[in-house]
């Protein structure tokens, strides 16, 4: 048992929020494959894809509520199969920080920084995050629950705006599923991927107020994440096009960009960057988090604090050099790439492994406990 | 006593050991030695016990600091360090197959005088010469005093020449770069660009800001042009059955002959000044290069056709009586296509109801109440709306543009009809039967009903 905890609320709004900056930072409904004008119903069948995982991933969390994935896969694949299996995940919290702050730094390198060293976007980035992790789950929570309504109120004024010029709406999102199921099922998968954010209720669930709740909680935030991707898919096709949005690196940015809706309201992409950055924020934060305490109870530390600045810095490393460029990092999205790496690697193995220890298990013991 | 510091005293003393918890845990403690032991050290609260200097809380707060003030540093621009550009534009000269970028730069100095004082011009017009037309923009750096910003181009000008050779590659570089805005308005010249940009303007002391006003005014009040931003254009270039279309500025022609334009721009004030362009009409473009000109009727055709434009005022002969006028204003166009099928060869038929208010009106007959005479009216209106539509149609025709965006409408019904067509699309778009209904509809006579009569 943890004595640090974060409310049910907290958890959703941290999870939206994480999901959410995804979405607003390169849109892989649209970018990932061909799906054009309808990127809408990828967005749609990405919540199914997704939903599943998260039943795999939550619903194994929920049936060991004291218990983060370091102390239950020990118990259900032995110690060397289960460290082996939570050394995997814990790593995917690191390439997920880490690829997440590059992306944020190279938005805000291309876009508004040209001559800042993207080392020092990333650093202060991290330098923030750390404190934040060295500050505890529960500060992360509080921060989330300051943050959330400002994004919420930027993200909605984002797609709100350009409702106003577009001058025929839903005629731009034909035709409507033209060309088959191909492309949108292949736009669904990098979004459904992405979930993976989500790894992290595997060493949250037990520091929540109900940690048997956390698998609803984890359906709600993504629900209505969901609900924000569909909707910034429509009004992104809408506004700038379908062939633009595909070919463009920051879909959701190109569109605020080209928002005027009067002779005074235009230039308020600062407020997709600062959306961005909170959910950059948080999401690192909790990633930083959930690295150094499940490594802290993997290696038999204590406190896992003392690991936060080893890996901070690891983090950094890895950000600026995982990926040699723009491309390379595009390249990581494909469907290609990211379904190897992460459908297999991060999903099928461990959680496949993880399932079937846990039904070997209930079957011979008939029970979840130890004995 | 403190001893001095050295390096040596701040590296973090580690030792492993066993943890209250039955694992290993990691001990760390940060700190330097004093004569008498240890420094006063601040604790963290966690279970490791490791203890942390003053000095290294104050040297992490500096750099907190520092993250927070320093980030703008590398990218910091003065705003009496930068030029900003108002307006931008490209002519291409053929036979040295460069690119010519024009840029109108604000002069804040001018802007800020005193009322009287004030001159006629606050701006300074700049061009320079690239392969490319980044390159050409960069070769302005050269040339101007400030370091260039783009930032606050509100208009994107094309020359004929420039327009005719194609725009793709100038559209791609105002997307692909940072600084130049997707939401300035591109709008397409005939006559002498530099001409244009250098005039001056009777109400306003930029040639950039003075455009702008009268292209938002035209389209407002008589919807003859096509205002457009560019992020719209990338848009309509991309889609597949829909070519381009921008609006269209003329040089007038006593500013395209030097000599009346020394006359007119060297006057005493603004009432010696002529107007130096006519804002109407549009471009037509096929794939990125520009194949014909729609004039102002054909303009309004088009945006009657597509629903859209804001008043259109039209003048007709009075049914009754040939030699007398009448002029109405159109204030609402709803229109709707319908796509039919005859043999998987396509038909499209554009329906349209517009409303509209008698302006002027020199007849005799009465107004008072509906009447046949004033069905009459509205059938004329209906025929002139008609006729605009088909006069602009015919047009794309001519040069084979689908401007209207048929083929488009097309692909959005009829995907797998569109798939079938476009590869001959080009053969079937001159032929192709397009019909046009019209429905207009008098809202009101204007504050009066009949017309005055001699007493």
């Amino acid at each position: 048992m943890t004595a640090e905890k974060i409310s049910n609320r907290q958890l959703l709004f941290i999870l939206i929020m994480i999901r959410t900056t995804i979405i607003i930072s390169f849109m892989p409904v649209i970018t990932s494959h061909d799906a054009l004008q309808d990127a809408w119903a990828a967005a749609i069948i990405s919540f199914f894809g997704a939903a599943f995982l998260v039943i795999i991933i939550a619903g194994l969390s929920i049936r060991f509520p004291d218990k983060t994935l370091i102390q239950y896969s020990e118990m259900l694949l032995g110690k060397w199969v289960g460290r082996g299996i939570c050394l995997i995940i814990l790593a995917a919290f690191l390439f997920m920080a880490a690829t997440d702050v590059r992306l944020y730094g190279e938005m805000l390198v291309g876009g508004f920084l040209p001559d800042t060293p993207m080392i020092f976007i990333i650093s202060a980035m991290t330098l923030v995050v750390l404190l934040a992790a060295y500050a505890g789950i529960e500060t992360i929570g509080r921060a989330a629950d300051l943050l959330f309504p400002v994004f919420i109120l930027m993200i909605g004024a984002s797609l709100l705006f350009p409702l106003s010029g577009i001058e025929d709406f839903l005629g731009n999102l034909e035709p409507v599923l033209a060309r088959g199921a191909k492309p949108v099922l292949g736009a669904a998968l990098i979004p459904t991927l992405v979930i993976s954010q989500y790894l992290a209720l595997t060493i949250l669930t037990p520091s929540t107020t109900e940690p048997r709740k956390t698998l609803l909680t984890a359906l709600q935030a993504l629900g209505y994440s969901s609900v924000i991707l569909t909707v910034s898919a429509i009004i992104v096709v809408s506004t700038v096009g379908a062939h633009r949005a595909a070919r463009s690196v920051f879909p959701f940015l190109l569109m605020v960009r080209s928002i005027q809706v009067t002779e005074f309201i235009e230039r308020i992409e600062v407020m997709v960057v600062f959306a961005w950055g909170f959910g950059q924020f948080l999401g690192m934060a909790l990633y930083l988090y959930c690295g150094a305490r499940g490594l802290s109870q993997v290696i038999g530390i204590a406190d896992y604090r003392v690991l936060l600045g080893p890996m901070a810095v690891i983090m950094i490393f890895f950000s600026i050099n995982a990926y040699r460029n723009i491309f390379q990092l595009r390249d990581f999205f494909t469907p290609e790439t990211a379904g190897t790496f992460i459908g297999i690697g991060w999903f099928l193995i461990p959680f496949t492994l993880l399932w079937l220890g846990y039904l070997y298990r209930r079957l011979k013991y008939g029970t979840n406990n130890e004995h | 006593m403190v001893r001095t510091m050295s390096t040596k005293d701040y590296l973090p003393v580690i030792r492993w050991g066993d943890s209250s918890e039955g694992g290993v845990s990691l001990h760390l403690r940060w700190g330097h030695f004093s004569e008498k032991g240890v420094s006063p050290h601040i604790r963290w609260g966690h279970s490791s016990g490791g203890v942390v200097s003053p000095h290294l809380i104050i040297g992490i707060f500096l750099v907190a600091i520092s993250v927070l003030l320093l980030p703008g540093c590398w990218d910091r621009k003065d705003p009496e360090t930068i030029a900003i550009v108002l307006a931008t534009a490209f002519d291409y000269d053929e036979e040295r197959n460069m690119y010519q970028v024009f840029a109108e730069i604000a002069v804040p100095r001018l802007m800020e005088a005193e009322e009287g004082d004030r001159p006629e011009r606050a701006s300074w017009v700049v061009s320079a010469e690239g392969f490319t037309p980044y390159k050409a923009m960069s070769n302005l750096t050269v040339k101007v005093p400030r370091e260039m910003f783009w930032g606050h181009s509100r208009i994107l000008l094309f020359s004929e020449k420039m327009a005719r050779r194609g725009i793709g590659d100038i559209i791609d570089a105002m997307g692909r770069t940072r600084q130049p805005r997707l939401i300035t308005r591109p709008v397409a010249v005939k006559g002498d660009l530099q001409k244009l940009m250098s005039a001056e303007l009777a109400l306003e002391n930029t040639f950039a800001i003075g455009m702008e006003r009268i292209i938002i005014t035209v389209k407002q009040d008589k919807s003859v042009f096509k205002d457009i931003l560019l992020i719209d254009l990338i848009r309509k270039l991309e889609e597949p059955g829909q070519e381009m279309v921008i609006g269209k500025i003329t040089l007038s022609p006593e500013h395209s002959n030097d000599n009346n334009r020394e006359s007119s721009t060297a006057g005493q004030g603004a009432e010696d000044v002529s107007p130096v362009a006519n804002v109407g009409g549009c471009a037509l473009f096929r794939g990125d290069r520009l194949v014909g000109w729609y004039d102002e009727n054909q303009s309004e055709g088009w945006l009657l056709a597509r629903g859209m434009g804001n008043r259109f005022v039209f003048t007709t002969t009075d049914p009754e009586d040939e030699d007398k006028y009448f002029t109405v204003e159109v204030f609402r166009v709803i229109s709707d296509w319908k796509l039919t099928t005859d043999n998987r060869e396509p038909r499209i038929k554009i329906q349209i109801q517009a409303e509209g208010t008698l302006k002027d009106y020199a007849g005799h007959e009465s107004l008072e109440e509906e009447s046949e005479y004033v069905r009459s009216l509205s059938d004329r209106c209906a025929q002139v709306i008609r006729n605009r539509i088909k006069d602009a149609l015919v047009k794309s025709q001519e040069v084979n543009a689908d401007a209207l965006g048929l083929g488009n409408f097309i692909y959005r019904k009829d995907y797998k009809l569109w798939k079938e067509l476009e590869p001959r699309w080009d053969e079937i778009f001159p032929e192709l039967e397009v019909d046009v209904e019209v429905i207009f509809i008098f809202e009101r006579s204007g504050l009066i009903t009949d017309p005055a009569r001699p007493g």
